[in-house]
């Protein structure tokens, strides 16, 4: 055991300094790498939440249905089915730290991963977390892309093993924007076209 | 003497506000949460291990030595809180009270960006409306694969290290996770979001990482003591330890330390099967929340019981015997 004054000196402020957390360990994906690997980037609202048991009954996952507002990226569709794992069944849960949450009525941006089937073509956010971004409204009413993993205190290192930081929350117009101009310069030949 | 008056406060503001910032200090997982008794975590003995990791066992003993260590929470000073052992883990499923390491990923649920991930579970309050909370389950999937990693038997002090991941720092990081524990602000703790390639460190914990786990699983026993932790919720209740069963002691000093919730009287019994019925052979009854038994006996059957006179709540009891 190695000790350091400062954890001494400081212990009784530590007390009240506990928060809620997440855990698991990440390695960072950047914007160039989500918007190369994913097969369809969306925004849309959450219209149906619900977790079960997998079919081996190994794990509890918790399948969502997002109602498509825009496609930035891939085919164009009304509705994607979401699939993470952990989630909440007759009040057992289990906690799969770091893995995308849903919740009915919450508005997203999403990479999608492609549909795998042996999960019923249900589709996975790309990147845990980092694929994930909640769009919010700020005081002036502007709609904010906001990264998920930061508020989950999710581990997430860069390629030389330091944390990397959560990318800051944009204007969702901007964010968009940006993640267009990427696939573009990535000679992607889905780009939806935009409507401003 | 008006300036310094003004200055002062600021001055304590500062100071407080530097030790929060070098100290934002160690994360309980929310809700709080403790297991019963020390898990048994069972570390995946598959032939060859992680294939990246050139020791002998592709780092699943030193998983188990790591993890169990009193270099790490076993030496925290909150008694022994984590067991391992290598075994199958064929049967790996979340949530089945069954605490597993898998040196793979079965589920395919650690792949691409995911090092390694960790899944807990708890079931409900220890009493409804208690807020105190237990873990009944908490299993790690590694993505073994997608990754060039390795261990002190491979690559000792760093040593031949090249752009590799100690699995040792990694484990006892996430079995941090396991025993209730978030990430910390504290860098260099073993809960800090962090790790360098060809950096063990985070496999030794630190002071804020102890005082993590003292807050969950309270503090003053060495590893020798096993630390058990439950809830009474009303007066006049009586629950056997450790873990709700007895155990056989063989002759020598059978050592209980009971460490009741602050306020109350709680008191502790030990009992011994003398091949017919249980009999009392010891009591601590003082008009206090702590008891303590040491009693010198012949090796046989105990039982502790834990005894709330008056009040309730969360408990810890630490047994050591030989």
């Amino acid at each position: 055991m190695k000790r350091t004054p400062w954890a001494l000196l400081c212990g009784a402020l530590a007390l009240a300094l506990v928060a809620p957390a997440g855990a698991s360990t990440f390695l960072r994906v950047s914007q160039e790498e989500l918007v190369a690997q994913a097969e369809a980037v969306v925004q849309g609202r959450v219209v149906e939440v619900s977790s079960f048991w997998n079919r081996k009954g190994t794990a509890i996952m918790t399948e969502a249905v997002l109602e498509i507002e825009d496609t930035l990226l891939g085919q164009d569709r009304s509705h994607v089915r979401l699939i993470t794992f952990g989630g909440e069944v007759d009040g057992y849960v289990i906690e799969a730290h770091g893995f995308p949450t849903f919740r009915k009525e919450q508005r997203l941006l999403l990479f999608l991963e492609p549909a795998r089937k042996n999960e019923d073509g249900a589709h996975r956010v790309l990147g845990y977390r980092q694929g994930e971004f909640e769009i919010r409204k700020d005081r002036q009413g502007r709609e904010l892309a906001v990264a998920t993993w930061e508020a989950d205190n999710v581990r997430i290192l860069k390629a030389d093993g330091t944390p990397a930081r959560a990318p800051r929350a944009v204007p969702l117009d901007e964010f968009k924007r940006q993640i267009v101009e990427t696939a573009e310069r990535a000679g992607r030949h889905d780009v939806r076209p935009q409507v401003q | 003497m008006k300036a310094i008056k003004l200055v002062s406060p600021s001055l304590v503001i500062v100071l407080l506000l530097l030790c929060a910032a070098s100290l934002s200090g160690y994360v309980l997982l929310s809700p709080n949460r403790t297991w019963n008794c020390p898990p048994d975590y069972t570390v995946d003995n598959v032939a060859g291990g992680v294939p990246s990791i050139l020791d002998a066992d592709g780092g699943s003993t030193r998983v188990v030595n790591a993890v169990t260590s009193t270099a790490a929470w076993n030496g925290d000073n909150s008694g022994k809180v984590i067991k391992a052992h290598r075994g199958s883990v064929a049967g790996f499923s979340l949530g089945d009270g069954v605490p597993m390491l898998k040196l793979s990923d079965p589920l395919s649920a650690c792949t691409g960006s995911c090092l390694a991930a960790t899944f807990t579970a708890y079931y409900s309050e220890r009493t409804s409306g208690s807020g105190s909370w237990k873990i009944d389950d908490a299993d790690i999937v590694t993505n073994s694969t997608g990754y060039n990693w390795t261990s002190e038997g491979e690559d000792p002090g760093g040593v031949g290290c090249s752009s590799e991941i100690y699995i040792e720092g990694v484990m006892v990081h996430e079995i941090g996770h396991g025993l209730g524990l978030g990430h910390s602000a504290v860098s260099g703790a073993t809960m800090y979001p962090s790790v360098s390639y060809c950096n063990n460190n985070p496999a030794t914990t630190e002071a804020d990482d102890q005082s993590g786990l003292n807050a969950l699983y309270g503090s003053g026993f060495s590893s020798s003591y096993e630390t058990f932790t439950s809830y009474i919720g009303s007066s006049g209740v009586t629950q056997y330890q450790p873990c709700g069963t007895y155990y056989w002691g063989n002759a020598g000093f059978q050592n209980g330390s009971l460490r009741g919730p602050a306020g109350s009287d709680f008191d502790l019994y030990l009992w011994k099967w003398d091949g017919t019925r249980w009999v009392q052979v010891a009591s601590a009854t003082t008009v206090s929340n702590n008891e303590n038994i040491s009693y010198n006996g012949t090796a046989a059957w105990y039982l502790w019981g834990v005894y709330s006179y008056s009040g309730s709540g969360t408990y810890h009891f630490y047994s050591n015997h030989p």
